[in-house]
């Protein structure tokens, strides 16, 4: 295996901006154009709601992360690369670290700290890589040929959640030489220190793991598979994967919880529209409470209890989408603003809190 | 493929023409002077139409290593993007059209009827054709097309003429081309045969800067070579043809395979990705006619096949291991009447038969049995040439109309009819100087996989409405000629045209997406050609283009941005200078300003000036020429372009390649040398 990797240290020039002011708690989006050839960073104030556009370009489908307090760009779509920005200076990252091998998209999609390194995963790859957030520099690898489902390429690991002190990767699995069918999913604990993968845990098809604020535990969501249905999972190491919501028709996009408080998106069988849902775990009640045609491409959950729905132009409808992020508290499940969605120049893809 | 074997077993064996029958003199029948005039054949003569067509003759102008994209590159009003250098996937549009809105014909059969795909220009070898014929915006009813860019005809050589060319140089390109055409007696006619053979292989390995995808890190740039680009292809054409006074019969067949490496994006590199393609054009053609009459008529069976290897899913999908099957068979007959000396009645009827058939090789499931793609098109027109003022003015109205009929499965089909009707006014005020204005409603159909789906990650859509177009142009052609020293043309044009329900696709979850009609467009312009021929030693060809073309999509990202790789101004200028057969220099020169590689116009491509020259000698006219070719003279690799384009504070600028479409790097400088022996009664 050929790693091509630089990874340097650079420092900004020129169009650097002078010690910024602070600047408040906000949102940093990725938004993209209707062709997902192009994107740009875009910031939110969640103090006055102020919306600062068209920041910094990045590729199309690029990913938002927060890493300590440094906004984190993975660009995919051909590009590849990972750069570190201080939030409010926008117009060159601290560090720019390519993770191209030479051998095809490696299509970085999510990261997070692990020990001093950051892990990164790359979907089109049988391994995740650690990389150094000062330099930049490829420290080592995390294998996950073991998991590799039957296309034989990739198990497509897609997401990345911390809990006490450990990290827990979720697998998509999905065989592509198959048109992309359902080939399970795995949750696996990464051992940091030892950089290893010491558990797994089989989860549904399509497993993605997702962090939980107040929560006891991560929270898991993914499609039926074998004896597993579709829906939402409490996970811990020590009691695995307990179901919290299920969902028979279409599958779980995404989650933004806090506690016991749960909103989700659902996209139909069709793929033709979304559901917004509610969910109360303490009652075990859930319900539909918006559907959509827009592509709903994100959520997450804000610092202040608010789900924030990225919304794409949807094909259902494009001259009748509204791109923009909607939000909803998630204590009370009521829309903040339904009328007036956060509306950017392009469609938000990514969201992420600093 | 089997007759063109024949053909080239038969050829040689064709008997020389002893003598030259005589010409039937058009003066002893008015009317067949005006079905000449109208039919000239149609389009040859640019004086002779209201439409703006440009006549590219192949007669050694071009330099060896010039290509039907190099060759329309120079067109005004046509835009060539491609993906490479020599033998590359390259496309044209016109008038700021898309690729798949240009309508390519070989003699006259549709190589992608009704835009159903963008036909790929290096597959198309230069050498088969005798002129390229490049109608802007309003095409003539013989076609029975109504693109909306326009229509690009490559008609293969008659005249008589042997060659045989040997060519290679940068990247171990090298081509080997033999043509032979001969006429001779047949019966109480004449037959005349043609037949030309190309291999063409490179290994593409052109040199590209490379920034490793990290704008902001120059340490890690680099010039490397572009791996994974090599071609193989093996194209050959063959015609017979037999004449008897007005009638004439011809059966032609066109083969072509073709292997190919896929390098993908420069920043996800594919090392094992594949093409192969595969493409027969077997067509059958009659003419005749009486004094007042005229009807052609041609027959063809067109197949196509793609196999895709794709292992490792290094084109950023899924291990791809696929083949496309395209079938056409088609009918086309047209006629024309002139009752009158000032008019001539037309009539076209085209009906087509399409079958589409995806394999998936690993799995062996095939769309053959269960689900067919199948379209049957239909498409008629009736056009008048009504002549006045003493021939000085030439009125064509057209109405056509496209009738189709698609179907996926037994559940699935699609039917539609959309008309487009023209109107071409041509007004001749002197013998050197027409002046031209044409209207036009156009329509591009969605394909099939537009309707339903590629069994991929595109799904159907059979409520798609198809891409349709109004436009409009005004124009002048003056020519002049002083002895025979001195012989110029000049086109001037201005257009508009306006596209409503473009074709878009619309992303709607990770793994699906789906067209729509969201796209809007409206492009305004002004194109200029000009030609001298100087005391047969000098000769000048220019174009000159200005194009504002721009997105009105009600998405606001794009509303009023200008569409991606469409310069604002494009300018061409080829010269040569020449001594007899012994001598002769060429230069062609392309500049075209900035324009955006992007719909929301982030990311801008600077203005880019390119000089291509050759130097071609043969001392003796026994001794076969020798022509050293260089392209990209400059060796252009690199571009300086704004580092962070959304922020107009930041001045900071940076290197990126040439490129056309953003991962695809152009050439740096390429060499070629040829030898080439010929005998052709008439060279220039």
């Amino acid at each position: 295996m050929s790693l091509v990797l630089l990874a340097l240290a650079c420092t900004p020039t020129g169009g650097l901006d002078s010690a910024s002011p602070e600047l408040g708690p906000q949102a940093v989006l990725a938004t993209v154009s209707m062709d997902f050839a192009t994107g740009a960073l875009a910031s939110v104030s969640l103090e006055d709601g102020s919306i600062q556009d068209l920041l910094a370009p990045v590729s199309g489908d690029a990913v938002v992360r927060t890493v300590g307090e440094e906004v984190l760009v993975l660009n995919r779509f051909g590009y590849d690369n990972l750069r570190f920005y201080a939030p409010g200076q926008w117009s060159a990252p601290r560090l720019e670290v390519g993770v191209g091998d030479g051998e095809g998209p490696t299509n970085p999609v999510d990261t997070a700290i692990c020990g001093e390194d950051l892990l990164v995963l790359l979907y089109e790859r049988d391994h995740a890589l650690f990389l150094s957030p000062t330099t930049g520099a490829v420290t080592g690898t995390l294998d996950l040929s073991p998991w590799v489902d039957g296309d034989g390429q990739s198990p497509e690991a897609g997401s990345i959640a911390a809990w006490e002190g450990r990290l827990y990767l979720g697998l998509e699995r999905l065989d592509r030489s198959a048109g992309w069918i359902d080939a399970g999913g795995f949750v696996l604990e990464v051992d940091c220190e030892a950089r290893a993968i010491t558990r797994e845990w089989e989860g549904p098809a399509n497993t993605n793991v997702e962090g939980w604020p107040e929560g006891d535990g991560l929270l898991v969501r993914g499609r039926a598979w074998g004896e597993r249905a579709g829906g939402v999972y409490r996970f811990d190491p020590e009691q695995g994967l307990s179901p919290l919501v299920e969902v028979v028709e279409g599958e779980v996009a995404g989650i933004a919880a806090v506690g016991s408080d749960l909103i989700y998106t659902t996209l139909a069988e069709d793929n033709s529209s979304y559901g917004i849902h509610c969910a109360d775990l303490s009652t075990g009640q859930s319900r539909e409470v918006d559907r959509r045609t827009e592509y709903l491409a994100d959520i997450a959950a804000s610092p202040t209890g608010e789900a924030w729905i990225a919304a794409h132009w949807g094909w259902n409808d494009p001259e009748g989408s509204s791109p923009g992020v909607f939000r909803w508290d998630i204590a009370s499940c009521e829309p903040i603003e339904p009328d007036q969605p956060l509306q950017f120049s392009l469609a938000p893809s990514s969201i992420a809190f600093p | 493929m089997l007759l063109s074997l024949l053909v080239l077993l038969a050829v040689p064996a064709l008997a020389e023409e002893p003598a030259e029958e005589p010409a039937e003199d058009p003066a002893e029948d008015p009317a067949e002077e005006l079905i000449i005039t109208a039919k000239a054949p149609p389009g040859t003569d640019p004086g002779a139409t209201s439409g703006n067509v440009t006549v590219i003759e192949i007669d050694g102008r071009q330099s060896a290593s010039a290509d039907v994209a190099s060759v329309l590159d120079g067109v005004a009003g046509a835009t060539v993007t491609s993906l490479g250098g020599l033998g590359d996937w390259a496309a044209v549009s016109i008038r700021g059209s898309s690729a798949r809105q240009v309508q390519v014909f070989l003699d006259g059969v549709p190589l992608n009827p009704d835009g159903g795909e963008a036909v790929n220009l290096s597959e198309l070898p230069l050498s088969a054709f005798e002129r390229v014929e490049v109608w802007r915006g309003l095409a003539p009813a013989r076609y029975a097309a109504a693109p909306i860019g326009g229509v690009v005809d490559l008609i293969t050589r008659s005249e008589p003429w042997t060659s045989l060319s040997l060519s290679g140089g940068s990247y171990r390109t090298g081509r080997l081309v033999g043509v032979a055409s001969r006429r001779g007696p047949l019966g109480s006619g004449r037959l005349e045969g043609m037949a030309m053979a190309d291999l063409f292989g490179t290994t593409g390995a052109t040199r590209y800067f490379d920034d490793n995808g990290t704008i902001y890190t120059p340490i890690d740039d680099g010039v490397v070579l572009r791996e994974n680009n090599a071609k193989l292809q093996g194209s050959g054409l063959a015609r017979l043809r037999w004449s008897r006074g007005r009638l004439r019969l011809g059966v032609q067949d066109g083969f072509l395979a073709r292997d190919e490496g896929l390098p993908g994006h420069i920043q996800a590199p594919s090392l094992e990705a594949r093409l192969m393609s595969w493409r027969n054009l077997l067509s059958l053609s009659a003419e005749g006619g009486g004094a007042q009459t005229r009807i052609e008529s041609r027959a063809w069976l067109l197949q196509r096949q793609e196999q895709l290897d794709d292992p490792a899913g290094e084109l950023g999908v899924a291990s791809t291991e696929q083949r496309d099957a395209f079938t056409t068979v088609g009918l086309l007959g047209h006629g024309a009447w002139a009752p009158l000396p000032a008019l001539v009645a037309g009539a076209t009827l085209q009906g087509r038969h399409e079958q589409y058939v995806r394999t998936d090789l690993s799995s062996g499931a095939s769309s053959a049995g269960d689900d067919p793609r199948q379209r049957e098109a239909v498409s008629g027109a009736l056009s008048l040439d009504l002549r006045g003022l003493d021939d000085r003015l030439l009125l064509s109205p057209v109405v056509q109309a496209l009738a189709l009929y698609d179907r996926s499965s037994l559940e699935e089909s699609s039917a539609a009819l959309y008309g487009s009707p023209r109107l071409g006014l041509a007004l001749r005020p002197l013998a050197s100087l027409v002046a031209k204005a044409n209207l036009m409603r156009s329509v591009r159909p969605p394909d099939l996989s537009e309707l339903f789906g590629d069994r991929g990650s595109m799904r159907g859509n059979p409520e798609l409405l198809p891409e349709r177009g109004l436009g409009a142009d005004l124009g002048a052609r003056l020519v002049g000629e002083r002895g025979a020293g001195l012989r110029g043309s000049l086109d001037l044009a201005g257009f508009w045209a306006r596209t409503q329900d473009a074709i878009v696709v619309v992303q709607n979850s990770q793994r699906t997406s789906i067209p729509v009609n969201f796209g809007l467009t409206r492009v305004v312009g002004l194109e200029g050609a000009a030609t001298a021929d100087l005391i047969d030693r000098l000769d000048l060809r220019g174009a000159l283009t200005w194009t504002d073309a721009r997105n009105l999509s009600e998405d606001p990202s794009v509303n009023g941005l200008r569409l991606p790789r469409i310069p604002s101004v494009q300018a061409s200028l080829e010269s040569g200078l020449r001594h007899g057969e012994q001598l002769r220099l060429g230069h062609a020169w392309t500049w075209a300003s900035g324009t955006f590689q992007d719909a929301t116009n982030f990311y801008p491509l600077a203005p880019r000036s390119l000089h291509s020259a050759f130097l071609r000698v043969q001392p003796r006219s026994a001794w076969p020429s020798a022509e050293l070719s260089v392209l990209n003279l400059a060796d252009r690799l690199v571009e300086v372009v704004p580092r962070n384009p959304l922020d107009p504070a930041d001045d900071a600028r940076i290197v990126s390649a040439i490129t056309d479409y953003a991962g695809y790097p152009l050439p740096g400088r390429t060499f070629l040398l040829t030898l080439r022996w010929e005998d052709r009664p008439e060279t220039r």
